[in-house]
Order: structure tokens, then sequence, then C-alpha cells
């Protein structure tokens, strides 16, 4: 009787586990028709903007491609890329995988809500003291600015992303042998100021808590962490930390957490850390920063809304259109007490929308540790999208891509209420 | 045998493993609205301590070091259908077979035939069970947010132990308080409405109600892992043949939760409510009262009847009692430390009394359940802490509890079984406990360790353990519970010392 039990339960054991294989393998994944790569999450499709696209920038004219199947080498192009990409990847496709970059011309945004922002508000903002900014309405607060500080500022206040994201995402981890793990999460943000599109604007009002935004990230996958949900507030404020909370399915309950370590490694084992999300997610008042000039560079700035991952290589985004860009470039340096393991990194910014476009974190002996790749497109609304944002360890070969899926802006749900936590756990799923 | 077994189990998983590796992450049906995941697991324990039972006739009653203290097989599914956006149905099933009893013939059952054996008191099966564990649905108009069904409702801010978590008992039967507290708290049929109250510091009010699930805590049966009501071989001794005083005791438990005090009726609802809020823009605390019935029994003995009555007089309640408490948590910038606490103080809590039995040397429970007020409290931090030397890419996370329990005027009665102290009578309590994990190599490496102490009772235990987790499917654990205590009262830990074990978990989440 025993025997026949447990011969049963793992048969049962057996069926249950080859079922669900089988179920998982029924994914809609391959490569895109005629190419090398394609979009291979088991679980996830990576979905066009919900705004739609602009065809012109879709359906670009490539003036030359080099690289994979082109017969024509990197090498012609040495100079407009930079180095640590050229040498530690481009250089060692066997590691990386294959690679393409298709030139075409520049596209200026034509967010024009947003440059009109930028003109009318000029000269507005301020940085005070402390070198926290004052008086932020809309639009870019410092356009054209050298201070380095400004510039800071810049980044962080693009507000190109709209006046809120609908923002799911899936990152791909993939380590040294090409194997990959994904998490798949549905991501939101609502900003207090900068706002073009939705009212009140420019700034949320009232807002007695004086928050700069919201941003919460409900976890779908995988099992560990479906129906988990971070919730984190930035406040307008230089002293004033972040304040996060997350709800926790295993534990059942809400747990507030700390968010002192801004260089810890985001849960889940890729190469993101709090305050290099999007190159650069932190406090500027927490860094130096030191203007490099400007340097025309080979940028994927009005590259097409496509996720691209190639199966079992480590490389994503590898087929993209890439633009000469005048970059404005700055080397920041964490502070003492960020307690940050790269000793300073380098950002590439469009001049225009100050969205980093490449970036490269060095560790504290000064060597290139991190890379960072954004391949950032525009919605129907111009409302700015890096489709493809690949981070890459160049030391030990290990990569993390953020894809987005079906991105939305400026969605009239996205109001305080919703950044509810009973609200966010509905988001989320799961126990 | 055991050995084919083991083999033929051993295969099907490595051939399984190989065919699903890096593919599943749960299924959606139904345009999407149906989700389906899951795990597998297989959670084997081995003994490195003897643990010897005192039954009264059986000789070698006792588990030895190298014994297998668990091979536990669990199947969970779980089911989200969205049937709208605000309307959701949750259901979590879960099978359990636990093969020790086929796998190990040394070990020492106090029944004869594995298959009979059951939590105490007429809890789930230990051999083989399965359970629709919960099932509720999620409504969420405007600011509500109802969830009504067999459900798990947690409050308080607590890790290692509970003292806010109050709604739903434990089933400590086959891990104790080891195990994650989802896998071990036993859901009830409740209602938990939630409204949230439009405003500028996130003010909360929540209701629960309990119509008439009650369900007491679940313990280990004789000569299991984790048996926690010590032996009662010389009472045996006095009896008449074919009688035995541990088979009486715990059929007079089992007789309490089936009879009034413990059976599913109205009367034998319970709830309670909460207020929360954030309070000078960073305190975010809870108030609440919870009013329900104990969720251990309580045992008076009946001396007049003691040799009349099929369960000599012996009786045992779960009386209501009421517990009204607060939380809170803070997060502290210049420190970088997340501080919590929590506090409860319940109105008379009920406790057995010991007397002098009108038996050479004896003692036994009183004729009356002693009632005291009781007050807790839990002060802890929380500090994810940098140490480049050990990790430069990963924060260790830190988190330090005290929590201490005050029983009010336990000095005018002796005898009294508190559970607190080394001997299990003492009024009060002290207990540290520290975790400390971290993650290595991309998160697949996850060391662990958790120490609680019970400085008072002399007592504690210390739970190291690391997680190998290739894929985010797969997830390989080794770890080790040692359990320390003056004797098998001495506290919250003491009952199960000498169940010392290292085990080794396998599961594979879908």
């Amino acid at each position: 009787m025993k025997k026949t039990s447990l011969l049963l339960l793992t048969a049962l054991v057996s069926v249950a586990m080859v079922c669900v294989s089988t179920m998982a393998l029924a994914g809609t994944v391959g490569n895109y028709p005629g190419k090398w790569y394609g979009w291979w999450c088991p679980y996830e499709d990576g979905g066009p903007p919900l705004a739609g696209v602009i065809p012109e920038v879709e359906n670009q004219e490539v003036i030359k491609s080099w690289g994979h199947e082109t017969g024509n080498s990197f090498e012609e192009i040495k100079d407009l890329i930079p180095d640590f990409f050229y040498n530690e990847v481009l250089l060692q496709p066997e590691i990386w995988g294959a690679f393409r970059i298709n030139e075409t011309a520049y596209i200026p945004t034509g967010a024009k809500p947003w440059l009109e922002a930028t003109e009318k508000y000029k000269g507005v903002a301020s940085l005070d003291e402390k070198g926290h900014i004052q008086n932020y309405k809309a639009g870019c607060p410092f356009p054209g600015t050298t201070n380095a500080k400004e510039i800071g500022w810049n980044i962080v206040k693009r507000r190109a992303n709209g006046d809120n994201i609908d923002y799911p995402f899936v990152w791909q981890i993939v380590d040294k042998k090409g194997h990959s793990r994904w998490i798949a999460a549905l991501n939101y943000y609502m900003f207090f100021d900068g706002r073009l599109a939705l009212d009140p604007r420019p700034n949320y009002e009232p807002n007695p808590r004086n928050i700069e935004f919201i941003q919460s990230a409900c976890y779908n996958a995988p099992y560990d962490l479906r129906g988990t949900v971070a919730l984190a507030i930035r406040y307008d404020s230089a002293k004033k930390q972040d304040d996060m909370w997350m709800y926790l399915p295993s534990l059942r309950r809400v747990r507030r957490m700390s968010t002192a370590q801004r260089w810890d490694r985001l849960p889940g084992g890729g190469d993101l850390f709090w305050d290099n999300l999007e190159m650069f997610w932190g406090k500027p008042t927490n860094y130096e920063w030191k203007y490099m000039g400007r340097k025309t560079i080979l940028c994927a700035h009005n590259a097409k809304a496509e996720a691209q991952s190639v199966k079992n290589k480590i490389m994503g985004g590898v087929d993209n259109y890439f633009s000469r860009v005048n970059t404005v470039v700055v080397e920041v340096v964490p502070m003492e007490h960020m307690r940050a393991p790269v000793s300073r990194f380098v950002l590439y910014l469009d001049p225009i929308e100050y969205l980093p476009l490449w970036g490269v974190y060095y560790d504290k002996k000064g060597k290139p540790w991190i890379g960072n790749l954004f391949e950032a497109s525009w919605d129907a609304n111009w409302i700015r999208m890096p489709y493809n944002m690949l981070e890459f360890d160049l030391q030990r070969k290990h990569f993390t891509g953020t894809y987005l899926r079906d991105f939305g802006a400026n969605v009239e749900k996205l109001v305080p209420e919703f950044f509810e936590m009973d609200n966010l756990k509905k988001v989320a799923g799961g126990r | 045998m055991k050995k084919s077994l083991v083999s033929m189990l051993s295969l099907a998983i490595f051939f399984t493993m190989t065919l699903v590796q890096d593919k599943a992450r749960g299924e959606e049906f139904w345009d999407d609205t149906l989700h389906l995941g899951g795990k597998i697991e297989n959670f084997t324990g081995i003994r490195t301590e003897d643990r010897e039972w005192q039954d009264m006739g059986v000789v070698d009653a006792k588990n030895e070091s190298g014994d297998l203290s668990r091979c536990r097989n669990t199947l969970q599914v779980e089911a989200e259908w969205s049937m709208t956006s605000d309307f959701v149905l949750h259901a979590i099933g879960r099978g359990v077979y636990e093969a020790k009893y086929s796998l190990d013939d040394d070990l020492y059952t106090s029944k004869e035939d594995a298959a009979d054996l059951k939590a105490l008191p007429n809890g789930n099966k230990m051999e083989m069970n399965g359970e629709l564990r919960e099932f509720y649905f999620k409504y969420s108009p405007g600011n509500f947010h109802i969830t009504a069904g067999k459900q798990q409702i947690v409050w308080g801010e607590s890790d290692a132990l509970r003292m806010s978590d109050i709604i739903n008992p434990l089933d400590m039967s086959w891990n104790y308080v080891f195990a994650d507290w989802e896998d071990i708290r036993v859901p009830l049929w409740m209602i938990d409405v939630k409204y949230n109250i439009p405003s500028n510091n996130n003010l909360s009010i929540e209701a629960v109600w309990n119509p008439e699930n009650f369900e007491p805590n679940q313990f280990a049966p004789y000569g299991d892992n984790y048996y926690i009501f010590g032996d009662a071989p010389t009472l045996t001794g006095i009896l008449p043949p074919g009688m035995n005083f541990r088979e009486i005791f715990f059929d007079a438990m089992t007789q309490a939760k089936d009879r009034g005090e413990g059976k599913n009726s109205l009367r034998n609802g319970a709830g309670g409510v909460r207020l929360g809020g954030i309070f000078g823009g960073n305190w975010d605390v809870h108030l609440y009262d919870y009013y329900q019935p104990a969720q251990s029994p309580i045992a008076t003995l009946d001396q007049s009847i003691m040799f009349t009555d099929p369960h000599m007089g012996l009786r045992f309640e779960y009386p209501y009692v009421n517990t009204v408490g607060a939380t809170f948590n803070v997060f502290n910038n210049m420190l970088g430390t997340v501080f919590r606490g929590e506090c409860g103080y319940i109105t008379d809590e009920p406790f057995t009394k010991y007397v002098a039995l009108p038996l050479p040397g004896m003692t036994g429970p009183s004729s009356q359940i002693v009632k005291k007020d009781s007050f807790s409290y839990m002060l802890g931090f929380d500090r994810p802490t940098m140490i480049p030397f050990l990790n430069s890419l990963k924060s260790f996370f830190i988190s330090g509890q005290i929590f201490q329990k005050y029983i009010i005027d336990a000095d005018d009665e002796t005898g009294l079984a508190t559970g607190l102290g080394e001997d299990g009578d003492d009024d009060h309590n002290f207990i540290g406990t520290l975790l400390i994990n971290t993650e290595y190599w991309d998160a697949k490496l996850k060391p662990e360790i958790l120490v609680a102490h019970d400085f008072t009772g002399k007592n504690g235990f210390c739970k190291p353990k690391i997680s190998y987790q290739p894929t985010y499917d797969w997830d390989i654990t080794l770890g080790y519970i040692s359990v320390w205590g003056s004797n098998y009262n001495s506290g919250t830990f003491g009952p199960v010392k000498d169940t010392d074990e290292v085990f080794l978990k396998l599961a594979y989440k879908f």
C-alpha cells in the first residue's frame, strides 16, 4: 500500500512537471522573420507602445551598416563608439553575440509641449546652496547649460516620459554561458512636477508631503516574486531620503524598507543598482558632477520600438538604428557616504532631452566595469521609450536587459489613489 | 525496497528537471484572466540528536541520530481568476505526502499504522493530506477592499515570533514554528473589509469577522518530531491494564475541539478592527482590537470524577480572549534604519494551573482556569548594511528584535503553566532574535542565519541555511536547525529540544 502510494505520488509529480513544461514551451517565442534575434521571453510578449509608433522613426533609411553580415568592420567607426563598448563588446562577438549598427539620420524630438515648456520656463529654476533644485516647473530646467550640477538635474527632471508612465517591462538576466532568467513586472510612475498633459499642471497640487514622484513595481513573475509590490516615494528635498514599502506575498504583509543603500544590487541577480536605474536615478546632491565637454558618437537615439533578444547569447538590442549625436558628457563621482562600489561613471547625454544614451561605470580600481546602452524610441505622441535598456558587466560578461512592452504614458488612471498599496496588490495579483 | 523507491523518485525528479529547466513561470488561460502556478517540493531532514520517548511498555521508544526527521513531499497549486478588474477569485490547494514513515522502518511512531497519525487535536493527517488550503475572492469597489473566504490575514511587524499576527492559528505539527508562516498558518473562513479613507495620511479602517470557523493550533502527535506535551508515563503506570493516560489526554483535547468550545458554530465567532495611518510624515501606525477564542487548549481537572470519567475528569477549553494592541514602523534617515514595534494587551488570558493530585508526588490541572491580563511588546530594526570586504555588490540585511511578555499579577498564583521562563511557570520572558542574510553570485546563492534566544527561559534556536537557485524555478536549500532548552518545559523552544536536524529542501516553482 505504501509502495503504491509512493509510486502514485512519483507519477503524479512527474506528470505535473511535464504538463507545466509543455504548457510553458507553448509560449510565443522565436526569432523575427529573417533575423538572428527576436523575442525569447517564454511567458511575456514584447508588445508595441499603446499609443502606437511614429512610422518615420520605425522605418528610417539606413545610411550604412556595420557588423553582423554587413561586410563592414566596426573599426571604420571606432571613433564614434565609446571605447568600452568597442573594445569589450564589439571586438568579442564570440562572448557577447553578433551585433549590427545601422546608421540613420538624427531625428530631434518632436515633443512640442515639452519643447515649449523648456522655452517658457527657461531661467526660472535655480539651485540652492545645497545644490538642490528650486522652482522647477516643466520642460528641461537648465537647457544648454555647461554647469555639471545643473546637467545632473536636467537628467532627473527630463520628464520626457510624460506626466506618468505605465511601464510594463521584462528583465532578462543572462550569465556568461547565455543562460537567461526573466522577471516580469508592471512599473508605474507619477510625477508631481513637470506635468504637461494632465491636470493639475505643471505641479500637482495639493502636495502636502512635498512628493517629487511616486513609483511602484508590481511583479508578475517568477513565482517567488509574483504579487510582490514595491512602492517608493521620492521627496522634493535634499535631506529627506526616499520612503519605501514592499508587500511580500510570502509574508502576506507590507514591510517598510530602508532606502539607505542606494548602491545595493536590486533583487533578482541583475546588474542594476538603485541609483543607476535608467543610468542615473539618484539624487544629484549625493554626487560630484564634472562637465567633460561634447562628443559626437553613434547613439541609439531614434531607435526602433522593438524588443530584441538573442537565444542563448548574452547581448540584446543587437540590430538597431544609431545616429550621430553631439552628446553632452559628464563624469559623476558618488560622495563618500554613498559607499558605492563604483569610483565614478561617465554618461553620454542627448543635448536636448538629457536622456542618457551611453554610460560606463568604473570599479574602485578605475577599470571599466558596467556598461550601459539605451536604445530609445518614442511613441506616436513623442513620449520617450527606451525599448531596450542594456546593462552589461564587462568584467564578468554578465548582462541585464530591460525590455519595455505595452508602454503607456499620460494615463488617466495614474493618480495618487492608484498608488495605495491595496490597489497595487490588486494590480500585481498573487497571494 | 526503500532504496529502489528513493532511486525511482530521484530519477523521476531529475528527468523532469531536465525537461522543464528555465521554462515555467505559471500559465495564463482565458485571455490571461486565469493564472495557474505553484510549486513541487521535497523537504528531507535527518536527525542529529536522539529523542527518547517514555512510552510505557514500548522498548526502544526513541528516534535516533541519523533517522529521518522528515521526507515531506508537497504539491501546491495556486489559481487566480480575474473575473473582472475588481473581482478576483483565489484558490490554493496543497497535497502532502510524508514519506519518512515508509522509508525509515526504524522510526518510532505512537500508532502502528502511520496513516492513523493525526496532528493534535484531530488535525491533518501526518502521512498524507490534501486540502483546499485557501479559497477566497477579492472585491475592490472604489476605496473598499473586501476579501471573503478561507484565507490568511496578517497583522503586525514581527519576524520569527508572532505577536500581533494572531488571527490565524498555526499548524505546528510538522515543522513547529521553523517553517515560513504562510505555510503553517491555518486559513480560516473570514470576511475582511478595508476602507481607505481619502486623506493625506493614508488613513484606513479594517474590520475582520470570522463568523463561526474555529480551528485551534495544531501540534505534532506523540512520538513525532516537535511533539510538545511532554511524557506521561507515571499516570499510565497506575491505570488499569489497557488504559493509557496519553491517549486519554489526547482524546480529551480532541473532544474539546469537537465540543462547544471548538465546534464551528456562531457561538465561536471572532472579529476585530484595525485603524491605520501615517503620522508625523514618517510613522506608519496601526491600532487594533481582536476578540477570539484562545488558540491553544487550557486544561482543567475535576478530581471528583477522576476515577469515573472516561477522561479522568480532564477537560480542555478555548476561552475567549481580547487583544488590544498597536504596531508601528518608521524609517530613520540618519541611521538608514527601519525601526518597528508592536505591543499587545490581552485581557483575561487563560492559563492552566497545576496543583497537587491525591496521588503521591503527582500534579495535575486545577479545576478552574486562571485568567490574568498580560502585556507584550516587540522592538526591532532592519538595517541593510554594505560590508564591502565580505560582499561588495549586495548589502547584508541585518534585522534584530527583542520580545518581552509580562503576565500581570501572576505572583498571586502558584503553578501557572505560562509557558514562560526556564520551567514554563514564570511571569515574564525576554527573547532576542537576529536575522542576517545576503546574496552572492547574481542572487543564485543566498546564505542566511536566524537565531532566537530566550534569555529568561534559557532556550532558543539557530537556523543557518544556504539556498542555491540556479534558475528562478529551482531552489535547493541546505540548512540546519539547532534547538536548545533547559528542559521540555522551558519557554517556547524547550519543548522541542532534542530535535536538531540537518535538512535539504528541493523545490521546483512553476
